[in-house]
C-alpha cells in the first residue's frame, strides 16, 4: 500500500518553516552569490576575478548551476528569495527522508519519524545557503529511488541519470551518487539477473552524465581530490568528533544501525547485499569528515524504520525466553503493556516478515478519495507552514560575524591582507578591494594559503612574506597573532572593534 | 592439541619481536620514569607536583602509582633496555590473549588475520606508559569472561583481583570494568549463570575502589566525554589515515558482517559501545579492534565455508616447527639489535646543557614538559604532559601566550618567565626576537630566548 503523505508533508513543512527563522549569514553564501550573479551575465567562470592573489587563475564551474539558482532565488526575492529558496529544499529534503522511512513501513508513521530523527536533526547543521544543500537533496531522492529499485521496481534506476546529470552540475558530492548508484548496479544485477543489461545500461549512462557539465572531467578530479585529501583546517573538513552534536547524533544513527542489523533476524534476508552495498560505502564517506557525516543517517533512516522493531522484538523475545513471565509481574504497568504490544507486533511481523515484500513489482493499489484528501489537506498545511515562515523570516541578512563597519575604510585594489572567512563577505560588499584568501579554498591552496597562514599565524618568514607580497593593510581578529604583533610593532590602527581590527602596514 | 593451538604463543613471540625493535622516546615516558623515581627515593607515594613552576604542590593523581613504579623499576633493572622488555613483554601478553579469544571463535587462518591487522592498528598505542598494561589486560579479561561465558566460570574467581591490580596500574581500568558489566547484563537478560557473573561484577567495581589516587569511574567517563582534542591521541579518528583507515576497516567489517550474519546480544552489548569509545578518540580505537576480532574472525570464517565448504585448514608439522624456530630466531635477534636508548631528535637537546647551568622560570613547549622533568630535573617546567594538573587556567596562559593571543606580555611578566624555549616558527619565537630577547640556543627543532635584562 502507498503510505500516506500526511506525515511526510506535515513535517517537510515545519522544517521548511523553521528554515526561515535564520537569516542569511553563512561566509561562503557571498561568493556563490557573486559567482552566480556571474553566471547570469557572462555564463560559467572559467578564470578568478575577485582576488588579488590568483587573479586569472583557472577556476572550476562545478557548481555553476547551484549557484545561478542562489543568485536567480536572490534576484527574484532579494534576500527573502534566498531564504525562500532554503526553506523550501529543506523541506522538499525532509520530507523525502521521511517518506523514504515511511515508505520501507507504510503503517508506522511513528517509526518512520523515530528512524529519520537522527537524519533531520544532523541534516539541521547543513541548512546552509549554499549548492552543497541542494547535493543533499539529491542524494535523499537518490536513496529514495534507490530503495524503490530494492522494493522490485526497475524505472525508478532508469530516474538516477537525469538525477546525476542535475546534480553533477549542482554540487561536487555527486561523486557519492554516482559511487552509490555503480554499486547497486552491480548488486542489482547479482540480485536480478533478467535485468542484468538494464542495470549496466543505466549505470553507464549515469557515469555519462557527469561528463555533461561546463567543467568536463575536471569535475572528477576536483570531487575526487576533496574526498581523498579534505582541507583539515577547515572546520566543517575537519574529523567527525562523535562527542559533538552533529557527531553524536550520526554516532546515534550508526550504532542504532550496527545494533539492528545484530539484533533484528530477518534483516538476513535476500536483500542483505542491498543494504551492504548501501549503508557500508556511505557509512565510510561519513567518517572522512564533518561535512559529510549527514549523508548515513540520511542512508540508514529506511534501514532502521524497517528493521528497527524487528531488533527491538528479538531483544524482547530474548528476554521473554529467559526469564519467562517474571517481567510481567516485576515490570511497571506501562512497560508490561509495551511489551505485550511488541509481542502482537512481532507474531504479526512473522507472518509478514517484509512490509513490503507482497508489494515487490507490483501495481499499487488505485488511492481512495479520503486519503487523497487528507494527503491533499496535508499539503495546504506544508505550503501554509512555508509561506507562513518566509512571511516572518527576517528580512535582511546577519552581518554580525563580519567587519561590516570597515567597508568604508577599505582601500582599493590590492594589497588587502583578509581573514580567510570573510572573504566571501568581502567579494560581494567591497568589489573594488580584492581578497587575499575567500572559502573557495582551493584556487589559494599552495603558495598563497601558505603565505596567508605565515603572515596571520606569525611564522619566521611573516615579514619576508609581507614584502614580497606587497600587503598594505590586515583586516584580522584582534586575537590574531599577527594583529597582536602589529599592534606591538606600533602598526597604525585604521578601525578596531571587538570583532576585528584594520591595520595599516608601515 | 592440533598444531594451530600453538598459534597464540606464535604471534605473542611475534609481537614481542616487532615491539622490542621499536625505538622508545614518548614524552609521557619521561615523567612517569620521574614520578617512580620520586617514589622510590621518598619511599611514599607522590601526592602532590614537584615538576612545575606553575602548579608546584598542587595535589597529584597518584591512580597510576603501580603503573609508574613498575616501569620505573623496569629502568633500574635494565635501563632502557629493560623498559623495551617490559613493553614488549605487555604486548605480547596482549597478543597471545587476543589470539586466544579469536581461535575461540574462527579457525587459525581467520584468527590470525585478523589478530594480526588488530595488532598492527594497535602499534599506534605501544608507547613506554602505563597504558601499556591496559593495552595486556583488557585481552586477559576478554579471555578469562570468554571462557567463563562458556562454562569454567570458576575463572571469574580471577576478574575481582585482575581488576584491584589494573586499578592502580593504569585508568583503563575502566573499560575493563565496562567488559565486565558488559557480560554481567548478558549473562542477565539471558538468565545463563546470572549469579557468578552478577557477584564478579560487584565485587570488581568494590576492587576498583582499592586505590589510593582519585581517579575515579567519573573522571574516566569525563574524559571519553570530552578528550582534549589538541592532544593528537585524544583527536577523533581520520579515516583517511593509516591507523584510522584500518579502524574505519574493522567498524565497516563489523556493520557489513552484523547486516549479512547478525550477531548476539553480547555481541551488540560488546561492539556497539566500544564502537562508539573508538570513534571518540584515536587513542581507544584499538580496543574496538581487539573485541571485534572475535567477531570478524567468525564472520569471515563463516562466510568462507558458505562458499568453499569442503575447505580444510592444516599445516605439516615440520612446517609448525619451522615457524616456531624461525620466530625463536626472530626474538633472539631483535632482543640482541635492538635500539633500546629512546630518539630523542625530537626534544631540544642543544638547550639541555644551558638550560641546566641558568635559573629562573622557563616556559617551555607542551610536548617537551616531560623530557625537562627528566633530562633537567633542575629546572622546573611550565607544563607537561600531565594535562589534568594545568587544566584550566595554566593551559590557557600557556597558549596565550604561545600562540600571540591579547594579553600575552602580561602573562609573560606574570609568571616572571625568564627564559623560553619552544618549536622556532612558534608566533612568540618570532615576536620575542623582534622585541630583542637573546638567543641562547638554537636549532632546527627549538630556539631558547632569554629575556633581556633592564
Amino acid at each position: 500500500m502507498r503510505p500516506l503523505l500526511v506525515v511526510p508533508l506535515v513535517l517537510a513543512g515545519l522544517a521548511a518553516f523553521a528554515a526561515t527563522g535564520a537569516a542569511v549569514s553563512d561566509s561562503d553564501f557571498f561568493w556563490h552569490l557573486a559567482i552566480g550573479r556571474d553566471i547570469a551575465a557572462h555564463g560559467p567562470p572559467r578564470v578568478d576575478v575577485y582576488s588579488w592573489t590568483v587573479p586569472g587563475g583557472a577556476v572550476l564551474p562545478d557548481q555553476w548551476l547551484g549557484e545561478l539558482m542562489l543568485y536567480a532565488a536572490y534576484a527574484i526575492g532579494s534576500w527573502t528569495g534566498t531564504i525562500a529558496l532554503r526553506a523550501l529544499t529543506v523541506g522538499a529534503l525532509i520530507g523525502i527522508v521521511v517518506w523514504t522511512a515511511l515508505a520501507e513501513r507504510p503503517h508506522r508513521p511513528f517509526i518512520a519519524v523515530m528512524a529519520s530523527l537522527p537524519a533531520i536533526a544532523v541534516s539541521r547543521f547543513a541548512w546552509t545557503d549554499r549548492p552543497e544543500l541542494f547535493g543533499l537533496l539529491c542524494f535523499a531522492i537518490l536513496v529514495a529511488l534507490l530503495r524503490a529499485v530494492r522494493r522490485g521496481s526497475f524505472s525508478p534506476f532508469a530516474l538516477c541519470v537525469p538525477l546525476v546529470l542535475l546534480w553533477t552540475n549542482l554540487h561536487g558530492s555527486y561523486a557519492l551518487g554516482l559511487g552509490l548508484v555503480l554499486v547497486v548496479a552491480l548488486e542489482r544485477a547479482l540480485a536480478d539477473p533478467s535485468r542484468r543489461r538494464g542495470y549496466a545500461a543505466v549505470a553507464l549512462a549515469c557515469v555519462l552524465a557527469t561528463f555533461v557539465t561546463p567543467a568536463g572531467i575536471a569535475t572528477w578530479t576536483s570531487s575526487g581530490g576533496h574526498f581523498l585529501a579534505p582541507p583539515r583546517y577547515v572546520q566543517e573538513e575537519g574529523t567527525p568528533d562523535v562527542t559533538s552534536l552533529p557527531g553524536l547524533l550520526f554516532s546515534i544513527a550508526l550504532l542504532a544501525t550496527l545494533a539492528t542489523a545484530m539484533l533484528a533476524p530477518r534483516a538476513r534476508s535476500r536483500d542483505v547485499l542491498f543494504e551492504i552495498a548501501v549503508l557500508v560505502p556511505v557509512a565510510f564517506v561519513s567518517l572522512t569528515a564533518t561535512r559529510h557525516l549527514v549523508f548515513f543517517p540520511i542512508a540508514a533512516a529506511p534501514f532502521l524504520s524497517l528493521w528497527g522493531p524487528e531488533a527491538w522484538n528479538e531483544g524482547v523475545r530474548t528476554l521473554r525466553e529467559a526469564w519467562g513471565d517474571v517481567p510481567q509481574r516485576v515490570l511497571p504497568n506501562v512497560m508490561r503493556t509495551r511489551m505485550n504490544a511488541s509481542r502482537t507486533r512481532g507474531s504479526r511481523a512473522q507472518r509478514d516478515p517484509r512490509p513490503n515484500a507482497v508489494e515487490g513489482g507490483t501495481r499499487e493499489h488505485a488511492m481512495p478519495l479520503g486519503r487523497l484528501a487528507a494527503n491533499l489537506a496535508a499539503g495546504l498545511v506544508a505550503i501554509g507552514m512555508l509561506i507562513a515562515g518566509i512571511a516572518t523570516s527576517p528580512r535582511d541578512p546577519d552581518l554580525s560575524a563580519f567587519p561590516i563597519a570597515a567597508l568604508p575604510q577599505l582601500p582599493a585594489g590590492p594589497g588587502l591582507l583578509n581573514r580567510y572567512e570573510w572573504g566571501g563577505f568581502l567579494i560581494w560588499y567591497a568589489p573594488a578591494t580584492p581578497v587575499f584568501v575567500d572559502g573557495r579554498l582551493f584556487p589559494y591552496v599552495g603558495e598563497p594559503l601558505d603565505d596567508y597562514r605565515a603572515v596571520i599565524g606569525l611564522h619566521p618568514d611573516w615579514r619576508q612574506v609581507l614584502a614580497k607580497r606587497g600587503i598594505r593593510t590586515v583586516l584580522v581578529a584582534p586575537s590574531d597573532a599577527i594583529a597582536v604583533q602589529g599592534a606591538a610593532l606600533g602598526w597604525p590602527i585604521l578601525a578596531r572593534t571587538p570583532e576585528w581590527v584594520m591595520l595599516r602596514v608601515p | 592439541m592440533t598444531a594451530w593451538r600453538l598459534a597464540p604463543l606464535y604471534v605473542a613471540a611475534a609481537a614481542f619481536a616487532i615491539a622490542v625493535s621499536l625505538p622508545g622516546g614518548d614524552p609521557d615516558t619521561y615523567w612517569h620514569l620521574a614520578s617512580g623515581k620520586w617514589m622510590v627515593d621518598h619511599g611514599q607515594l607522590l601526592r602532590a607536583d614537584v615538576f612545575s613552576s606553575t602548579v608546584n604542590g598542587a595535589p597529584y593523581s597518584v591512580g597510576e602509582w603501580l603503573g609508574e613504579l613498575a616501569i620505573y623499576g623496569a629502568y633500574v633493572l635494565g635501563g632502557w633496555a629493560g623498559i623495551a622488555l617490559l613493553r614488549a613483554t605487555l604486548i605480547a601478553v596482549g597478543a597471545f590473549f587476543i589470539t586466544r579469544v579469536a581461535l575461540r571463535s574462527a579457525p587459525a587462518p581467520f584468527a590470525l588475520a585478523v589478530t594480526a591487522l588488530a595488532l598492527g592498528l594497535s602499534e599506534i598505542s605501544w608507547t613506554d606508559r602505563p597504558q601499556l598494561f591496559t593495552f595486556a589486560l583488557f585481552p586477559l579479561l576478554l579471555e578469562l569472561l570468554t571462557a567463563a561465558r562458556a562454562g569454567r566460570t570458576r575463572l571469574l574467581l580471577a576478574v575481582p583481583p585482575l581488576i584491584l591490580v589494573w586499578t592502580n596500574l593504569h585508568g583503563g581500568y575502566a573499560l575493563g570494568l565496562a567488559l565486565v558489566a558488559i557480560f554481567a547484563a548478558e549473562a542477565a537478560l539471558t538468565r545463563r549463570n546470572v549469579v557468578p557473573f552478577a557477584a564478579a561484577a560487584v565485587l570488581a567495581v568494590a576492587a576498583s575502589f582499592i586505590d589510593p589516587g582519585s581517579l575515579g569511574l567519573g573522571a574516566a567517563a569525563a574524559h571519553a566525554a570530552s578528550p582534549p582534542r589538541f592532544i593528537v591521541e585524544e583527536a577523533p579518528p581520520d579515516v583517511l589515515r593509516p591507523a584510522g583507515f584500518v579502524f574505519a576497516l574493522f567498524g565497516l567489517a563489523t556493520l557489513g558482517l552484523a547486516l549479512a550474519r547478525g550477531g548476539t546480544l553480547l555481541d551488540a552489548l560488546l561492539l556497539v559501545p566500544l564502537f562508539w569509545l573508538g570513534l571518540s578518540a584515536q587513542r581507544h580505537m584499538p580496543y574496538f579492534a581487539l573485541a571485534a576480532t572475535p567477531y570478524i574472525a567468525g564472520g569471515l570464517s563463516e562466510l568462507w565455508w558458505r562458499w568453499r565448504p569442503s575447505s580444510r585448514f592444516a599445516l605439516p608439522r615440520p612446517a609448525i616447527v619451522g615457524i616456531g624456530v624461525g620466530l625463536a630466531a626472530m626474538v633472539a635477534a631483535s632482543v640482541a639489535t635492538a635500539p633500546f636508548a629512546p630518539i630523542e631528535t625530537q626534544y631540544p637537546t642543544a638547550a639541555r646543557a644551558k638550560l641546566a647551568a641558568t635559573g629562573g622560570n622557563l616556559l617551555n613547549e607542551y610536548d617537551w614538559g616531560g623530557y625537562l622533568i627528566w633530562r633537567v630535573p633542575e629546572r622546573p617546567v611550565f607544563i607537561d604532559g600531565r594535562l589534568f594538573l594545568f587544566l584550566p587556567d595554566v593551559l590557557t596562559e600557556y597558549e596565550e601566550m604561545v600562540f600571540m593571543r591579547p594579553g600575552w606580555r602580561d602573562q609573560l611578566d606574570r609568571h616572571a618567565i625568564a627564559q623560553v624555549l619552544l618549536r622556532p616558527d612558534r608566533p612568540l619565537a618570532v615576536a620575542l626576537r623582534d622585541l630583542g630577547w637573546t638567543v641562547v640556543s638554537q636549532d632546527a627543532t627549538a630556539v631558547l630566548l632569554q629575556r633581556p635584562s633592564r
